[in-house]
Parts: structure tokens; sequence; C-alpha cells
């Protein structure tokens, strides 16, 4: 299943003035495998994710992507390069969820008179379509992204982020705040990302259900710091986890 | 794909044509009958009042994309004065270069002033951009009257279109006009529906947020000031060519600022076509409505003396206010009203 290491943070620190918001992580992800971080609210989950797309520079530590250090890469390049990200609160613009969708054309395909053409129009359309039909957005294609619900919001963002075929797709909380049958449809979507597109994942999540059926490793975050990495049947026997849960 | 039965499109650029449905047709085919037919009949006065009309639409198109972009402009008049000085320079002796080389090179050469205006604007967004666009206004201004400085008056000339020799009278020059405006319409709503577009209006709402899926603001801005300033040039050369001259005073603040509160935000931010028409024609008229009001009050109760000048810009804030209250995102929204009324037509329910 998982191949050679894609993505490396190497003792990755960041603080907002007097709050650490990550204390010297290290972690690798392989190619092709679903990494899961989970951790308690406020232990650093987002801040990794906005290090490693570039949101935040980091203090300290470095970040291998593909071999190259992208720790002083803005964030555009990143994205061109390969990685991709969906965000804890989906961004939507006021638009139709094809426009919404489309949009992603130009991270990987930049030159301002290509994509002025005609060429660059159809194919953008053609794209977005297959991506409306595999995320299940068929029948919300023309509605205005900034009405829909969360859960559609979501699957809106996630098409977008695979409109630039990302080799690495790093998905923030993509079922808190959605339904039973939303959440079974958004591990469905993550699965066959996984198993048919051959995208490697980071999964940040609460739902330990979601989790223990999706991740192939996991991490465990507390208060800026990796406690635990491995199995989900390792983590859960974990004392320092354990304590991380039920609170010291 | 999920569609109505009915519609069949056999490819992708078909299905997003800017022509959906026979009424579209229709109605554009009357516009354009409307427009291509009004010389014939209307007399001096209409005839200049709809190339007033061509030409501010143009450059407010510009202005609406950039407004789209989250960005708010108020040198616009300033810009269009860069267009009309540049097409003085290429139309006059020594270069004496044709009309239809002066349009587009007096929008290349506005788009490149208003890129290096461009440059600290890239890093501030909303409001922020009103004082910023202000003081480029004013310098624009102060450069167009430093150029002038010897001339009395600031006047520039413009020489007259002609072709081979032969001099377009009005009617000519409106045809030109309307071809003018067709061109830049069809060219902005091109770029709206295009990828780039797209970019265009995402790094409009959360610009950093659009940065998180590869939407480089600092691009995209660079872009959408870009394009402001070539539709703000050709209109400023379009100007040039109807007055056959220009000064600086022709490109004022309160220009300006009607261009953004009237003629696209009346007009409806983001429909670059249509809205931009719909606030141009608002703003015209009204300002015709009002300069026509106001000397009849100061003949009528001279005492108001200057001050009748004043009450031009309170009245323009109260039509402005009613229209926003009465259609909050713009005249736009009330065309598309009636466009999905006939779309559901005769089900409308
Ligand atoms: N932009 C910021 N400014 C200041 N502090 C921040 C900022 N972003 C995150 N933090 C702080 O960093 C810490 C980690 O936050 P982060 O959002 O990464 O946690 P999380 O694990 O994603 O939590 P949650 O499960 O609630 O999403 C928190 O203490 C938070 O207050
Ligand atoms: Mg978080």
């Amino acid at each position: 299943m998982s191949g050679l290491p894609i993505l490396e943070v190497k003792d990755v620190s960041l603080r907002f003035g007097g709050v650490v918001a990550l204390r010297s992580v290290s972690l690798s992800v392989n190619k092709g495998e679903i990494l899961a971080i989970v951790g308690p609210n406020g232990s650093g989950k987002t801040s990794l994710l906005n290090c490693i797309c570039g949101f935040y520079k980091p203090q300290s530590g470095r970040i291998f992507f593909k071999g190259v250090d992208i720790t002083r890469m803005p964030i555009h390049k990143r994205m061109e390069m390969g990685l991709g990200r969906t965000l804890q609160t989906p961004y939507v613009f006021p638009g139709t969820v094809y426009e919404n969708i489309m949009v992603g054309y130009v991270v990987r395909n930049g030159g301002i008179f290509r994509n002025l053409t005609y060429g660059a129009v159809e194919e953008a359309r053609r794209r977005a379509e297959e991506l409306i039909d595999f995320v299940e957005l068929e029948p919300y294609r023309d509605a205005i992204a900034t009405e829909l619900p969360m859960g559609l919001r979501k699957r809106v963002e996630l098409a977008r982020v695979l409109m630039w075929d990302p080799e690495v797709i790093m998905l923030d909380e993509p079922a808190s705040g959605l339904s039973l049958d939303e959440r079974r449809d958004m591990a469905r979507f993550i699965l066959e990302l996984n198993e048919v597109w051959g995208k490697t994942i980071i999964l940040i999540e609460h739902e330990m259900n979601m989790v223990k059926d999706l991740a192939h490793r996991i991490i465990v975050m507390d208060s800026g710091r990796k406690i635990a990495e491995g199995l989900f049947k390792e983590i859960t026997r974990d004392a320092r986890v354990l304590a991380a849960y039920l609170g010291e | 794909m999920s569609r109505p039965s009915g519609v069949f499109k056999e490819s992708y650029l078909a299905d997003m044509g800017f022509i959906q449905k026979r009424f579209h047709l229709v109605g554009l085919l009357l516009l354009f009958a409307f427009l291509s037919t009004l010389p014939l009949y209307a007399g001096d006065f209409y005839t200049s009042l709809f190339m007033l009309i061509f030409t501010f639409s143009v450059a407010i198109m510009g202005l609406n994309l950039l407004t789209a972009a989250g960005l708010f402009s108020v040198s616009t008049a300033a810009l269009m004065g860069v267009g009309a000085f540049t097409a003085s320079f290429l139309s006059q002796p020594p270069l004496s270069l044709p009309f239809f080389i002066v349009i587009p090179l007096s929008g290349i050469a506005t788009m490149a002033v208003a890129s290096v205006f461009a440059l600290p604007a890239l890093r501030i967004k909303g409001y922020y951009m009103l004082f910023l666009t202000t003081a480029t206004q004013f310098t624009i201004e102060w450069i167009l009257n430093y150029i002038t400085k010897n001339v009395p008056g600031s006047v520039v000339y413009i020489a007259p279109m002609s072709i081979l020799g032969h001099e377009f009278g009005m009617i000519e020059k409106y045809y030109v006009f309307l071809a003018i405006a067709t061109i830049m319409g069809y060219l902005i709503a091109h770029i709206g529906r295009t990828p780039l577009g797209k970019a265009i209006v995402m790094i409009g709402e959360k610009d950093y947020a659009a940065h998180i899926f590869g939407v480089s603001p600092l691009k995209y801005k660079a872009i959408a000031f870009a394009i402001y300033g070539l539709y703000a040039g050709v209109g400023g050369a379009m100007w040039g060519y109807q007055i056959g001259l220009a000064t600086p005073e022709h490109f004022g603040f309160m220009l300006s600022w009607e261009m953004l509160g009237v003629g696209v935000i009346v007009g409806g931010v983001g429909s670059y076509v249509w809205g931009s028409c719909l606030g141009t024609v608002v703003m015209i008229a009204i300002s015709q409505g009002i300069t026509i009001m106001v000397s009849r009050l100061s003949v009528m109760m001279p005492w108001l003396g200057p001050t009748a000048f004043g009450l031009r810009a309170i009245l323009y804030g109260v039509i402005i206010a009613g229209i926003l209250i009465a259609e909050p995102h713009g005249l736009a929204s009330l065309l598309r009203k009636v466009k999905r009324f006939f779309d559901l037509f005769p089900f409308s329910y």
C-alpha cells in the first residue's frame, strides 16, 4: 500500500506571541497512504496543515515535499507542485457551484493568455463536470455556492482541489457538521480517492469511527506536540493518548 | 448530467455560450436593431448621447471587473484622461496614426500606467483602496496639467477620425463607437467565464482564503488592474475622438466617483456587460437631467447662485440611494429577474 515518504515535516515549531501552537513536530507521510491526525481541540492540527500548505510560516523546522524544501515557498507554488487542502470552514465565493469548482483550473494552468483561450474554457469545463459527478453535486451545479449547507460546501471544496489533480490532499475535518448520510458519502469519496485515484491523504478528523475505518496510520497531537503514532489499535492503548483525551 | 428536456448542446462550449435560449437571442437582436438604426432617426443630440454611453460603458466595464476583484478605485476618470492624452499624441503629427491603431494603443499605454499605479495597491483591498486611488487620481491630474502647462486652457487635440483621407462624420463615428463597445463587451464577458475570470472573483471575497486554493491574490489583482487600465484607456481615447479635444478638467475626481457609485454599484457589481451598460445609462441620464434641472432652478431662483451646483451632488446621492434601496444588488439583478421570468414563461411558477 504505502510507498516512500512524499511529504516530510522536520522539527516544526510555531508560536503566536505567547501561544505555542506547534512544538517541534516531525512526521512523514508515505505515498499512497491515508494518514489521520487526531487530537483534542486546540492541539495544533489545523496549524500543522497551515504550515504544510504555507499559510503559516513556522519559526523553525523544515518541510520537504517530493524531496524539495518547500519551507519558504509561497502557497500557490506548493499547490502547483501537487499539494491541495480543504478548510475546516469551507470557503466558497458568490458564484455557482460549477464556477467555484472550475476556478481550480488556474492552479496548474496559470498562463494568462493560455487561460483566455476557448480551449482552456472547454478543458476546465470538462474537468469540472467530471468532478461534479464524482462528488455527486449534479443537482446543485447551478446553485449559488454561498447559499448551500455546510455538507455540500465541503464537497465543492474537495472538487475544486481535485481540479489541479494534487498528489497529496489534506482534509481538515471533512465530516464535521455533516449528517450521518453525508459522512458516509464523504468517507466513500475519500476511500475512492485513495484506492482508485491513488491519492495520498492527510485526514484531520474528530470522528473516531471514520478514522478507524479509513486511516492506515494515525498521529495523535496534544498541546502542539505529537504524542503518539501508529495503528488504530496501538494508539487506543497508549497511556498518553488516553490521558490527553480523558484529561489529566 | 440532468438537464431540462429539449436543451441539447453538442459541445460544452456551446452550452456555455452567452445565448442560451431563443428569447436571449431575440432580446439581443432587438437591442442591436435599435442601436444600429438609431442615428437614422434620432437627431444629433441623441446620437452623440449614445456615443457618450458607449464610451463610458467601456470604461465602466473594466471598473466593474476591478470592483468584482474587491478593489475599489476612484481614479477611472484620470486613467481615461491618460487614454485621451495618449490618443492626442498618437493621432497628431508627427505620428498621425489612424484611429484603429490609436485606440488600441491608447488602451495598452493606459494599461501600463494603471499597472504602475497598481503596485502599492496590490497589498491592500476594500475601502483602503479609496484613499490610495484618490491619490492616484490627483497625481495623474497633476501630471496631465504639467504636460499642458504652457498651453492655454491645458487643451490637447485629437485628430478627426478618418480612413484614407475621408473624414468621418457623426454617424460614421457612431458606428465605430458601437463596434468598439460591442467588441469590448464581448471580450470582458468572455474573460468573465474563463477560469481566470473566476479567479478574479474568487480573490474579491477573501483573498487569503483564495490563496490556499492556489489562486495568488497578487497575480490576479495585477491582472484585474491591467484589464481595468485597458478599458479606461480605450474609453478615454473614444472620448477624445468624440469631442476632438481633451483637458485634465474633463477627467475630474467627481466623475471617478460617479463611475464607481453609479456606473458600477447601481449597475451591479459582477455584471460586466449589462450591469455596466445600465449603470452608464443611469449615470448619464441623471447627470444630464440634473444639469438641466439645476440650470433651470438657478434661472428661477437666482438668489441660489453658485449653491445651485451643490444641489447636483445632493440630488445625485438621493437618486442613487433610492435605486440601491429598491435593488440592493444593482440594476443587473432587475435584469436577471426579467430574464428568469421569460426563461420560465409561460410556466412562471
Ligand atoms: N492565527 C492564530 N493566531 C493566534 N493563535 C492561533 C492562531 N491559529 C491557531 N492558534 C492557536 O494555536 C493553537 C492550535 O490551534 P489549531 O487551530 O491548530 O488547533 P486544532 O487542533 O485544529 O483545533 P480544532 O480541533 O478546534 O480545530 C490554539 O491554541 C489556537 O488558539
Ligand atoms: Mg482545526
